[in-house]
């Protein structure tokens, strides 16, 4: 019996013992796997908070580009709202633009209907301003060019009146409303920065960055270029029919004088081509003479056509300004730009030689013919030392040949010469006698007598007159003759 | 029944545990011995080493902690610069420029020339256009804004406003309009005191198209104009 206890006491008593061990052991793996799945969460969490941190610097990047180019946004979108200079620019805007503000009117309403919805609130006028179209897109133009965002949401135009046009007699005001708005930066939340570690050499090896940014955020505007001679379209072009009085030109006389005058436009730019593409001096020198008395010519006319104010119609007004005034402007512009730029050597040289053969043959008419069409570009163009010399010989020649010429306009009556012996001879000119030396005007002196010819001196020219040539008018000839030109 | 052993000591059986006994406490002990053994491997090998290494990912985590927190507050920052540019991008997006878009319009109508092609002028314009949060209920293709304008056409011939129309349809005024509508119109009372003396009626009226998607990217639309040098 005593055994059969034992037995079944030690059985139980271990089994108890193992059942007991074998549950602590049980919970003690139930901690652990605990105590793994939370290690498991802490690694996944350090796996994210590294990713995190790996982009780190790529955010600070940003943060420090955004930070140096929000000064740029802030010139946009300002933080405060400023309406005081808000209105003072527009002010400024419509006196650059020329035109008449009647009214400004603040958009309260703008202004509370946004507010509580977004960091950005709008602030808006209405106005009310007088202006022709040129000058209203002159207002517009700056109004969305400015800096600053301001944007035109809404306008009315409404034309001047025809009357109006009729008494004024000069361009009509049209009555313009015009809504202009702007944002200000109003943040609901403010958020300190946050300080970046040595902010500065980072923001220093963005620098390329942080100025493409900012290079981006600014855009080239409209480029408006003015009316250019465009006609106002909220204009009525119309003339009345009966406004045609004596003297005034009927609107088809106005469209004929603006087609003739456009034609010889187009003739004289066809002629400053020419004279452009001429290949040789004498060729050049013919078209240069004729394209610029034929310019003169139809500067005259444009001129007297301002001044006269013949032409009302409005569409022949703008046909003229556009094909004959600026097409005038151009090719005095173009003969500008080439009269100022160096003339070729090899030019200057023929001018030079073809002034001397017609000295030398006595064809002072055909020299200065030849000079008269090189002169506008000799006082234009850049003389530099190697044309100098070329440059003087040519105005020289020309005021040899001029001299010349005057000097066969003199009415000098020549008498008789009087000779008493080698050196002793006398002239008698205009009935008064004149010994070698004697002066007998400012610019005229008597430098010898032969036998049958008479020396002068004419403005510093040595120029010799025969006996009897007052009947003849024989061509006189230059005492000291143009010396060829040392090349 | 009591049974009383008299042999001398010497003479009697000696006394011994069970073999069932002893082989079960034997079995009881190793048992439980290998229980025990086990149960303090686990708690002093296994469960030390799980805790030691939760403790140093732990360590590690809270070390990455402040760094995390940087990185949290500059995103925070980074999105207040965003929604600003955001929100400039989308307003800029809604923003046509006006001073543009009549000086086209001018060149249109001067180029009808004398009025071999057509001769118009216009008696008003009047523009119109929606915010852009306005615009959102009416749908992605609905326009967002008009442009209408009376005119007149200095002929009796109405083809000549059609000639216009065509200009208006192919220049780039028309870029960012729903096409106009075909023109329409009527002679106006003969005025023999002006020439011409015929004029057509007409009206203009377009509607301006709702800004692509895409356009109002933020870096795209948020551009500043640059000031012009005068």
């Amino acid at each position: 019996m005593d055994e059969r206890r034992h037995f079944l006491t030690v059985t139980i008593g271990g089994s108890l013992g193992a059942a007991l061990l074998a549950g602590g052991l049980y919970m003690i793996h139930d901690g652990i796997d605990k105590k793994r799945s939370e290690l498991a969460e802490v690694e996944v969490q350090i796996s994210q908070a590294r990713g995190l941190v790996e982009t780190t610097p790529k955010l600070e990047e940003a943060v420090i580009v955004h930070r140096e180019t929000d000064e740029a946004v802030a010139k946009i979108l300002p933080n405060d709202r400023d309406v005081l200079e808000f209105v003072r620019r527009l002010q400024s805007f419509a006196f650059e633009a020329g035109i008449r503000m009647t009214s400004y009117d603040d958009k309260q309403d703008v202004a509370t209907r946004d507010a509580k919805k977004t960091d950005f609130q709008r602030v808006g006028y209405k106005l009310q301003l007088q202006a022709d179209i040129f000058g209203l897109m002159a207002f517009t133009d700056l109004i969305e060019s400015d800096e600053r965002f301001m944007r035109v949401p809404a306008f009315k135009l409404k034309a001047a009146p025809r009357q109006k046009l009729e008494e004024l007699g000069t361009q009509p005001l049209h009555s313009v409303e015009l809504e202009v708005e702007t944002y200000v930066y109003a943040p609901r939340s403010s958020s300190k920065p946050v300080e970046i570690e040595e902010y500065e050499t980072k923001r220093d090896l963005l620098r390329a960055r942080i100025g493409a940014r900012q290079r981006e955020l600014v855009h080239t505007p409209y480029d408006y270029q003015g009316p250019r001679s465009r006609r106002d379209p909220w204009v009525d072009p119309r003339v009345p029919a009966g406004a045609v009085q004596e003297g005034e030109l009927t609107i088809e006389q106005q469209f004929d004088l603006v087609d003739r005058l456009s034609e010889e436009a187009k003739a004289v730019a066809a002629l400053m081509e020419g004279w452009q593409s001429s290949d040789n001096l004498i060729a050049e020198m013919k078209a240069r003479g004729e394209l610029e008395s034929r310019l003169a010519a139809l500067e005259s006319e444009v001129r007297r056509l301002d001044a006269e104010d013949q032409l009302r119609f409005l569409p022949a007004e703008r046909r003229f300004e556009q094909e004959v005034v600026l097409e005038v402007e151009r090719i005095r512009q173009g003969l500008k730009d080439i009269d100022g730029a160096a003339l070729p050597l090899s030019m200057l040289r023929e001018a030079v030689d073809a002034m001397y053969g017609h000295m030398q043959r006595r064809e002072y008419d055909l020299a200065l013919e030849a000079y008269k069409g090189i002169e506008p570009r000799l006082q234009a163009a850049r003389i530099d030392e190697l044309r100098e010399p070329l440059v003087a010989l040519l105005r020289e020649y020309a005021e040899q040949a001029r001299t010349v010429q005057a000097f066969e306009e003199l009415q000098l009556d020549i008498g008789c010469i009087v000779d008493l012996g080698p050196d002793q001879r006398t002239v008698l000119i205009d009935g008064r006698s004149y010994w070698p030396g004697e002066v007998i005007d400012a610019d005229l002196m008597v430098k010898s007598i032969d036998r049958s010819e008479v020396t002068f001196i004419y403005k510093g020219v040595v120029l010799q007159r025969s006996l009897g040539a007052a009947e003849e008018k024989p061509a006189p000839k230059a005492a000291q003759p143009a010396q060829k030109p040392r090349k | 029944m009591i049974t009383i052993n008299l042999l001398p000591p010497e003479y009697r059986r000696a006394h011994r545990v069970p073999i069932k006994i002893l082989a079960a406490t034997g079995a009881a002990v190793a048992v439980n011995a290998s229980l025990l053994v086990w149960c303090a491997w686990t708690w002093f090998g296994l469960r030390t080493e799980v805790l030691g290494e939760l403790q140093v990912r732990q360590d590690d985590l809270a070390a990455l902690k402040p760094r995390v927190e940087y990185h949290k507050k500059l995103e925070e920052e980074k999105k207040s610069f965003e929604s600003r540019e955001e929100t400039l991008a989308e307003i800029n997006a809604a923003r046509i420029n006006w001073t543009q878009k009549m000086d086209e319009l001018v060149d249109v109508i001067n180029r009808g020339g004398n009025g071999e092609k057509y001769l118009i002028w216009l008696d008003d314009l009047t523009v119109t256009q929606l915010a852009p949060s306005a615009n959102k209920s009416k749908g992605k293709d609905a326009p967002i804004g008009s442009v209408r304008s009376n005119g007149h056409s200095g002929s009796p011939n109405f083809g000549l406003v059609a000639n216009f129309f065509e200009d208006v349809s192919t220049s780039t005024f028309a870029q960012g309009f729903f096409p106009p509508a075909p023109p329409q119109g009527r002679i106006s009372s003969v005025d023999t005191e002006l020439i011409p003396s015929e004029t057509f009626s007409f009206t203009l009226d377009l509607q301006i198209k709702p800004q692509e998607p895409g356009k109002a990217k933020a870096g795209e639309a948020k551009k500043a104009p640059q000031p012009k040098s005068k």
